[in-house]
């Protein structure tokens, strides 16, 4: 018999105890979540209203302000490089984040069960973890330089050595190699855990009615896994489409502003330009994009899970 | 069982040992560097060990008088951790609520948390500024603490596996007389432990590698974390990557070790005790 | 219960660790700390990029000095990292906690028109404004306000691989056409692979980046200028300007002397004359420090930068003098104390002992030269201040202008767009930008 988790406790309580619990259990409910939300109100949404405020002005990022209406996202819209910037970003999600994901899950599969080796490998997929991406970019840089590593072995093997980073597809490559690089180990520790948390029961079941290896992963593991799989991709989708130090340190944006991405406009446009209205605007234009594309993930997923 | 040498091993075995020579050559390139004797960042034509090896660099950090590292170290140290554990409350806390309570307004109430992830940060750090100077929070540990407790996705990430727990077990314990804060640190916690252990490596590398925040709220030299520090190493005309190299090296081997140790409790083993019956 | 209790005593440790550090930590007044008169010492701060390593050693011995002569006067001085100098100082300076002297560059008129810089006309005496050239003044002056006082100088030379030179009987070209035969002899292929090992000249660009610095010398020396007299357009969309920006592109792209941008990475570029497989390039003059440590076995000569068409003598051999001075903030409020540093710093028997130890020269061309005299690199670089060309002070110059006239080069030296088209189109839209 499965057991049925979408209950909240509130149901039970409810269907017990009548109302007044219920009301017990509102209260507690905002009491849990008070000292977060007030942390997050002062130091995150606060900061987003105040930048909601900057992108009807113009001015930089000292001294005066004026009120402009809505010219700020109206450049913005009708600017053509900007879009230019968004296909960048959804190409290197595109890229990235399937085979992100996938290496993860499988790298996971294999690190499941504990062994003799596993603290080795668990710590070599933590590496990445330990440096920054700035640090990370740099070593890539130097691995697809012309006369670097990578090429180097082309080379041996008989391979024309491509120049990674002065041609726009291949530096978009390279810099998607960087962020998988980079970013995809650390899905496997959620994985892992998740996968440790399904109890052998059902892999026994499974078992006893003569199911394959593949079998078991599509009827038992995954359904089992949709929680934290859902939570990797809406997270990681997040995280993509911020892109920007890894295109900072490696291309600066070239070769000819081909690798930007929004996020790395809006860089631009606040600290190097000095038109904070403009990156202002930009970001809000851009929370909008990934909020939609959030909404649309956590939708398609609404199946069992409660939210 | 059949304990042969399968394709299927073979696979995995290869699998697993490529992926992690792909992670490990560029720490190794990173440590031959800083036991370099030449400011230069890589060699071409790409070699893999270095001539003349020394430990100057790392002598350098740790023993010179007017080197700042142990004091950067301490800082980090200090920000990391009080982060850490500070997140793992409040994050905790929130999840619960947001996996297990209903109230009204819960949904609108997420999905507001998951905006605040979606604006850059580039844009946020001159108002989240202003807004830490009226705390007089400027230049002080706490200006790199407080503002970073907050993670939506170590909301998120614990939610995900808090709703996995059965709200039976919850009921039980509450019918035998258990507050609410005593059921979420007997019950919940422990069984989410694994999922708060990856929040804790998170988080904790996260504020252990955080430039640009401890740079903006270090207004004098004895409150700079390790990355702010070895950005200021990086002068002009001449930029010591082996000197550097060696810094970013001391900055991770630590943290390495404890991991090594600290693994064992919070990945390895978590069998959900409470899913059991 | 003991649950509770866990839960309890984490979060006194908390709060006891969080009181230790509040302790830590400055009352969040940072920069200007004027009040802390506490009838003894006056505080302020000294904020600086590091132009060095150890930044911060080769300055105590300044300090050290200054304490002594101003025992009145407590300094705190912060190396600000270049990597996110942009965020760190307008996050200081727009928060209301700025640095109440700062070592400023490039972007300073952002500062400026923004009212935060305080002007220091009436600090700077006759004798001082005598110092420095006409030139240097006026690189740290906007719309009227004087905010910059001059105060390092690294002048660009031409840094040249003795043996190489010597191998094939080259002499030290002295003008542009000297330099592009010079480069072309010191081209080839030494191995006979087919391609290019040596090269005579070398346009280094930094990580990723190129600096628009790298081709405006050339510029200059043709009789172009950054910006037309107005500042309404570009100086060098003529024939001149054009003159001297196809000389120096053409040196990577038709004459091929000097690698193309796809030949290596930055890295690699930058060990190319460490390895002796450039003959000549153009550095700024600490240059000199890092080819010594990275190849203490070669043996490295300077000369100032070829001379161009340009009638005017000194403008003939221009180069790009970097671009930094010392500022005061409008909001400190210690801006007494925070002048006599800044005139401490300026006196050369002060400044000059960080500039000497940081192999570079003071803004002044007399003090450089009695600073370096005996140096061989230095003392060309010292010959070579009254050359250092001036930079647009207009806060549009250094954030919206720059960037097109980076993509131009880019595009130049890629081949995407010849030069003429290349100018008018950048003209095009820097008129845009100034028109605001």
């Amino acid at each position: 018999m499965k057991e049925k988790n979408t209950d909240t406790v509130s149901t039970i309580v409810t269907k017990k105890y009548g109302t007044k619990a219920r009301q017990r259990e509102m209260l507690s409910g905002y009491l849990f979540i008070l000292p977060f939300m007030l942390f997050l109100i002062t130091f995150s949404l606060l900061p987003i209203i105040m930048t909601f405020i900057q992108s009807f002005q113009t001015g930089g990022t000292v001294g005066p302000r004026t009120f402009v209406g809505l010219q700020n996202y109206v450049k913005i819209l009708t600017d053509r490089q900007y879009y230019d910037y968004l296909l960048n970003n959804f190409l290197y999600i595109i890229m990235s984040l399937p085979v992100g994901q996938f290496i993860a899950f499988g790298l996971a599969l294999y690190l499941k069960k504990t062994s003799k080796l596993s603290p080795f490998f668990e710590t070599v997929y933590f590496m990445p973890l330990l440096i920054s991406m700035v640090a990370a970019s740099m070593i890539m840089s130097y691995m697809f330089s012309v006369n670097g590593p990578i090429n180097y072995l082309l080379e041996i093997i008989g391979i024309d050595a491509p120049n990674w980073l002065n041609k726009t597809e291949t530096a978009r490559i390279v810099i998607v190699i960087l962020e998988i690089w980079k970013g995809c180990t650390f899905y496997i520790y959620i994985y892992v855990a998740a996968l440790r948390g399904i109890p052998n029961d059902f892999y026994e079941v499974g078992l006893i009615e003569g199911a394959n290896p593949w079998q078991m992963l599509r009827k038992v593991t995954l359904p089992l896994m949709r929680n934290s799989i859902l939570l990797c991709i809406v997270m990681s989708t997040i995280w993509q489409l911020q892109l920007f130090d890894s295109v900072f340190t490696t291309t600066n944006g070239g070769p000819l502003n081909s690798t930007k991405t929004v996020v790395f406009a809006i860089y631009e446009l606040t600290f190097k330009n000095n038109l904070t209205g403009l990156g202002a605007a930009l970001s809000m234009l851009f929370l909008l994009v990934i909020l939609l594309i959030t909404a649309l993930q956590l939708r398609l997923n609404k199946g069992d899970i409660e939210y | 069982m059949k304990k042969g040498i399968t394709l299927g091993k073979v696979i995995k075995a290869l699998i697993l040992l490529i992926t992690s020579l792909i992670i490990i050559l560029p720490f190794w390139l990173f440590l031959m560097t800083s036991l370099r004797d030449k400011t230069v960042l890589f060699e071409t034509p790409p070699k893999l060990w270095v001539e003349n090896p020394t430990l100057d660099n790392y002598a350098e950090l740790l023993l010179s008088k007017t080197s700042a590292f142990p004091l950067w170290f301490v800082n980090s140290l200090i920000v990391s951790v009080t982060t850490t554990v500070l997140t793992l409350i409040l994050a905790s806390l929130a999840a619960y609520a947001f996996a297990k309570k209903t109230f009204p307004g819960r949904n609108a109430i997420f999905m507001l948390c998951m905006a605040t992830m979606m604006v850059p940060s580039t844009v946020t750090l001159l108002p989240a500024f202003m807004i830490v100077r009226q705390f007089h929070m400027v230049d002080s540990l706490w200006g790199m603490i407080i503002p970073c407790v907050t993670n939506v996705f170590g909301v998120f990430l614990l939610k995900q596996f808090m709703s996995t727990i059965p709200s039976s077990l919850i009921e039980s314990a509450r019918i035998d007389g258990a507050s609410e804060l005593r059921v979420f640190v007997k019950i919940i916690v422990p069984v989410s432990r694994s999922a708060m252990g990856v929040l804790a490596i998170n988080t904790f590398m996260n504020q252990w590698n955080s430039l640009l925040w401890p740079l903006i709220m270090a207004n004098t030299e004895t409150v700079k974390t390790l990355p702010v520090g070895i950005a200021g190493l990086k002068g002009q005309a001449l930029v010591p990557w082996n000197l550097i190299m060696a810094a970013t090296m001391l900055s991770f081997i630590p943290v390495l070790i404890v991991f090594i140790f600290a693994r064992k409790s919070f990945i390895e083993g978590m069998t959900a005790g409470a899913v059991k019956g | 219960m003991k649950a509770m209790k866990t839960l309890v005593s984490i979060l006194l440790a908390g709060a006891l660790t969080a009181s230790v550090f509040s302790g830590c930590g400055k009352e969040g007044e940072g920069g200007t700390s004027g009040d802390a008169k506490s009838g003894e010492t006056t505080k302020i701060t000294f904020w600086k990029a590091p132009h060095a390593s150890n930044e911060a050693e080769l300055w105590q011995p300044v300090f050290d000095k200054f304490a002594e002569e101003h025992p009145e006067i407590e300094l705190e001085f912060l190396v600000t990292p270049w990597e996110s100098w942009n965020e760190k100082y307008s996050a200081a300076f727009a928060g209301g906690t700025p640095p109440d002297v700062s070592y400023m560059t490039e972007g300073f008129p952002n500062f400026v028109a923004a009212g935060q810089l305080e002007d220091l006309t009436p600090y700077i005496t006759d004798e001082l404004k005598d110092k420095y050239t006409d030139a240097l003044w006026s690189s740290g002056e906007y719309d009227g306000v004087m905010a910059r006082v001059p105060f390092l100088n690294l002048t660009s030379i031409v840094f040249y691989n003795k043996a190489l030179l010597e191998a094939d009987g080259v002499e030290i070209p002295q003008t542009w056409d000297e330099l592009l035969a010079a480069a072309q002899t010191l081209t080839k292929d030494t191995d006979g692979d087919g391609k290019t090992d040596q090269w005579g000249y070398f346009l280094n660009h930094f990580t990723g980046e190129i600096s628009i610095h790298q081709t405006a010398p050339y510029i200059y020396q043709s009789g172009g200028t950054f910006l037309n007299e107005d500042e309404t357009a570009l100086g060098f969309n003529n024939e001149e300007g054009i003159r001297g920006l196809r000389f120096v592109t053409d040196l990577m792209v038709k004459y091929k002397v000097a690698p193309a941008l796809d030949d290596y990475s930055a890295e690699e570029a930058q060990q190319l004359f460490y390895n002796g497989k450039v003959a000549m390039f153009a550095d700024q003059c600490q240059a000199g420090s890092a080819i010594k440590t990275n190849a203490p076995d070669l043996d490295f000569g300077a000369f100032q930068m070829p001379a161009g068409p340009n009638p005017d003598e000194a403008m003939s051999r221009a180069n790009y003098g970097g671009n930094g001075g010392l500022s005061i903030a409008s909001a400190s409020k210690v801006k007494d104390q925070a002048w006599t540093l800044i005139e401490f710093l300026t006196l050369e028997e002060n400044g000059a002992i960080y500039l000497k130890a940081n192999n570079m020269l003071d803004a002044s061309a007399e003090v450089s030269k009695e600073m370096w005299g005996d140096d061989e690199i230095m003392s060309v670089a010292a010959d070579a201040v009254p050359s250092a060309y001036p930079v647009p002070t207009d806060p549009r110059w250094f954030s919206q202008v720059d960037p097109v006239i980076k993509l131009m080069i880019e595009e130049i030296l890629r081949g995407t767009k010849d030069v003429e088209t290349a100018v008018a189109d950048a003209d095009a839209q820097v008129k845009e930008i100034l028109a605001q």
